[in-house]
């Protein structure tokens, strides 16, 4: 035993135990909210459901007596957006987006129509934000490097939510983040990459199903809407994810291209991406591509749902040759 | 399942009262702990757990075996098969869709590829295992119980990410209760805490931040930024790797289990061979026992530099099969090379009277930036990004706003801490345990609240040495 360890203070199992209950405890009660979302996050088992069991009344009571207040003055005093309501009250993307104003909204959650976009120059160059979940990452830093190599006049910013999407907005709301990175970066352009983790129940409806992919659909628009928050210049260019390699994800992941697809005539501004389509062998996950220079890059990780780094070029080729049809970038 | 998360806070919750009210029952305590190590591992994918009951039979047989055949040739085969099969294990999960996808694309081919996920901590158990066979073939270390391997190949809290035990350091604790009367949790605590805020507030602010954009896109940013990206990677893999076993450590010791440390204020080394008994301890003297003394150690003149590159080489090889990976090592390796030689060399130089203080601060200094170099590499996702970001360090232009006064004061303040003597954090541990019993829980229970604050809700950003 080192000097350092006999000079170690020590105390029983006992005390240990004790110390990390009123810990545990203290923390839950302080941030039941926050473990209530953690709970809606997990997969379907019987540790998600004791563990909503126990939170759910914790969080009742934590409301009532306002021992939730430090959390919201904590998130008040780091700029994040109020995400208390998590449970129990529906969140703002669950509401009826098109009918519903919301009150802390700080701009009009419509868009009116579209305006001509904004043509950038060097010393005002386009404002890309790029952001969704985990598949955003690659993409948009390749998008990025793609502008910075070719000299573009244009900023991109990357705002990865890992783990996130459009169908647990109890665990992350959409509506919300897409408010909050409107105002914190005012883009000209939002490039959203979503879809990784889509594969739950929608309003009772299972992932895939027709009502499924109407509902999904509403929700790409109330986002939308909230990305563009009255700036008739700003667009979202939706991408659609790529094709997987095994079910069920190529069934849902097509799904939501039709969803978004079918999402794009009822919100002036809103753009699809398709990256399926060019990233496939006809239709089919392949996890090769060939490159401009004819060479062939493993294009796709591991999973089969994301793009490798040097794969993730293509898409991002994809989304620079979309945004270059409505800008003058060159 | 991983340390900061809900899910481990529940099964920890239970796992320990547990733990500590069957030890004295050692016949329930050895199958309840294997239970609870395998539903921890499991929860990642349940296909995991079979691979390490797998390794778990295979190396006791291969032990057994050696431990009652003496030291003939019956004995060597089964110690060669057993490396044999545990490295063929790991380069299967690590190295064969790389090899395959290397094959393709020299050739112009599209070889199939396995498209096998690296199970969690693979490496690491892998190491454990190796280490424990030879050992047993050394005679350093005895043959353990068949439950005790099992316990050990399988114990939760070192099993994902290290620190890499030996079986000599972990077997002799099972062989009694641990004593309930004697736990150090305010060590435990700090070391739990201080690796929750090296990873939530330090590694992952500054990774998405400042790092992860310079690194995306080297080409838009200046020298300054990008320069200080470097250091801040430094920074975030320090926080991420150290936040990761510091936490293990201290989730062991509660249990009643002492690991060996595998940090020690690094950034603080005279050299890369200081670095290196400061940097990941407990695998750069398994790199040491079962690399480099085999390979011949440095009893060999010009041999001891073709050792040193060779087991640093190795030694990135093992972080992945990439060649930023391998220059790693090589700059590690040459480094370390040029460390050996230089008494040599300095003898035959003109003596200076330069004060040692300012040597020492510039041999930390040099040490530092040498290694930073390396992470460089490290860090990049292929060779033309790591070569784009050292081009860019002289480079002028406009600031992209990515170095903020709170990044700034976040890597200040991470290599300022390595500073504080040891003996600073056991005043700090022995005033906590001063406080009352409730006085401690509300502290630690304040302290979760506001880290999960400062994480917004979007969880822990995954640990850096998982992909290892």
């Amino acid at each position: 035993m080192s000097q350092e360890q006999e000079q170690e203070p020590v105390t029983t199992a006992r005390q240990t135990g004790r110390v990390i209950r009123i810990a545990l405890l203290t923390a839950l009660l302080l941030n039941s909210a926050g473990v209530v979302r953690a709970g809606l996050g997990m997969a379907p088992g019987p540790t998600r459901d004791l563990l909503l069991d126990l939170a759910r009344p914790l969080n009742s009571t934590a409301h009532l007596l306002d021992l939730d207040r430090p959390r919201t003055s904590l998130d008040a005093m780091l700029g994040h957006p109020d995400r208390t309501t998590g449970d129990g009250t529906r969140t703002r993307l669950e509401q009826d987006a098109a009918k519903q104003q919301p009150a802390a909204a700080p701009a009009p959650r419509l868009a009116p129509v579209a305006a001509a976009v904004r043509h950038p120059t060097p010393g005002d160059p386009l404002r890309i934000l790029v952001t969704g979940d985990s598949l955003s990452d690659f993409d948009g830093r390749q998008l990025a490097r793609l502008v910075a190599a070719q000299h573009l006049p244009a900023k991109v910013r990357v705002e990865a939510r890992n783990g996130t999407g459009l169908t647990q907005p109890n665990v992350f709301d959409w509506s919300d983040e897409a408010l909050a990175e409107a105002a914190d970066y005012a883009p000209d352009v939002v490039v959203m990459v979503l879809g990784a983790n889509d594969g739950w129940p929608l309003a009772g409806a299972a992932a895939g199903s027709p009502r499924w992919v109407a509902e999904y659909s509403r929700r790409v628009a109330a986002v939308t809407r909230d990305f563009l928050a009255g700036d008739p210049r700003r667009r979202v260019y939706w991408v659609g994810p790529p094709v997987p390699r095994s079910a069920p994800w190529i069934h849902i992941f097509d799904r939501i291209d039709a969803a978004v697809r079918e999402a794009v005539p009822s919100v002036p501004g809103l753009r699809f991406v398709d990256v399926a389509g060019p990233t496939s062998e006809a239709g089919h996950y392949t996890d090769y591509l060939t490159d401009a220079d004819g060479r062939r890059v493993l294009a796709r990780q591991h999973d089969g749902i994301h793009f490798s780094w040097p794969g993730s070029a293509f898409p991002a080729r994809i989304i620079l040759a979309a945004l270059g049809r409505e800008y003058t970038l060159g | 399942m991983i340390f900061p998360t809900v899910q481990f806070a529940l099964f920890f919750a239970v796992v320990l009262p547990l733990s500590w009210a069957l030890m004295p029952r050692r016949l329930l305590w050895r199958p309840f702990i294997l239970a609870a190590s395998y539903y921890f591992y499991a929860a990642a994918d349940w296909r995991y757990a079979f691979l390490l009951a797998g390794s778990t039979i295979v190396n006791q047989t291969a032990a057994t075996v050696i431990a009652h055949h003496g030291k003939d040739k019956l004995c060597k085969a089964v110690l060669i098969a057993a490396i044999s099969l545990d490295l063929g294990a790991l380069g299967v999960f690590k190295y064969l869709d790389f090899f395959s996808d290397s094959v393709s694309s020299s050739l112009g081919l599209s070889l199939g590829l396995l498209h096998l996920v690296l199970p969690v901590g693979v490496s690491f158990y892998t190491f454990q295992a190796i280490s424990y066979v030879v050992d047993v073939h050394r005679r350093r270390t005895p043959l353990a119980k068949p439950l005790d391997y099992a316990i050990y190949a399988s114990f939760f809290p070192h099993l994902v990410a290290g620190p890499i035990v030996r079986a000599s350091e972990f077997v002799p604790q099972l062989a009694g209760p641990r004593d309930p009367d004697r736990v150090p949790a305010a060590r435990a605590f700090g070391l739990i805490a201080g690796g929750l805020v090296k990873k939530m507030v330090v590694a992952d602010v500054i990774g998405t931040r400042l790092v992860a954009p310079v690194f995306g896109t080297p080409q838009a940013h200046n020298g300054t930024e990008t320069l200080l990206a470097v250091y801040g990677y430094a920074v975030q893999i320090y926080c991420d790797f150290s936040a990761y076993t510091d936490m293990a450590v201290g989730l062991a010791l509660l249990l009643g289990f002492r690991f060996p440390d595998n940090f020690d204020r690094p950034y603080t080394a005279r050299s890369l061979q200081d670095f290196w008994r400061r940097w990941h301890m407990t695998l750069s003297r398994w790199l040491r026992d079962y690399l480099y003394i085999p390979l011949g150690g440095n009893r060999g003149g010009l041999k001891t530099y073709r050792n040193l590159m060779l087991t640093m080489l190795l030694g990135g090889l093992w972080h992945g099969a990439a060649w930023t990976f391998v220059v790693w090592g090589g700059i590690h390796g040459a480094g370390l090379a040029v460390e050996r030689a230089w008494p040599a060399v300095a003898e035959k130089l003109p003596a200076t009277k330069i004060p040692s203080a300012v040597k020492t601060a510039a041999a930390r200094l040099l040490t530092f930036h040498v290694v930073c170099l390396a992470w460089v590499f490290f860090r990049a996702p292929d060779l033309g990004t790591a070569f784009a970001v050292l081009g860019r360090l002289s480079a002028a232009g406009p600031a992209t706003g990515v170095v903020t006064p709170t990044v700034l004061l976040l890597i200040a303040a991470a290599l300022a801490v390595q500073w504080i003597p040891a003996s600073v954090g056991v005043l700090l541990r022995t005033a906590f345990v001063t406080l009352p019993v409730y006085a401690q829980g509300i502290s630690l229970g304040v302290l979760l609240l506001a880290l999960a604050a400062v994480s917004g809700g979007r969880g822990v950003a995954p640990f850096i040495y998982f992909r290892f």
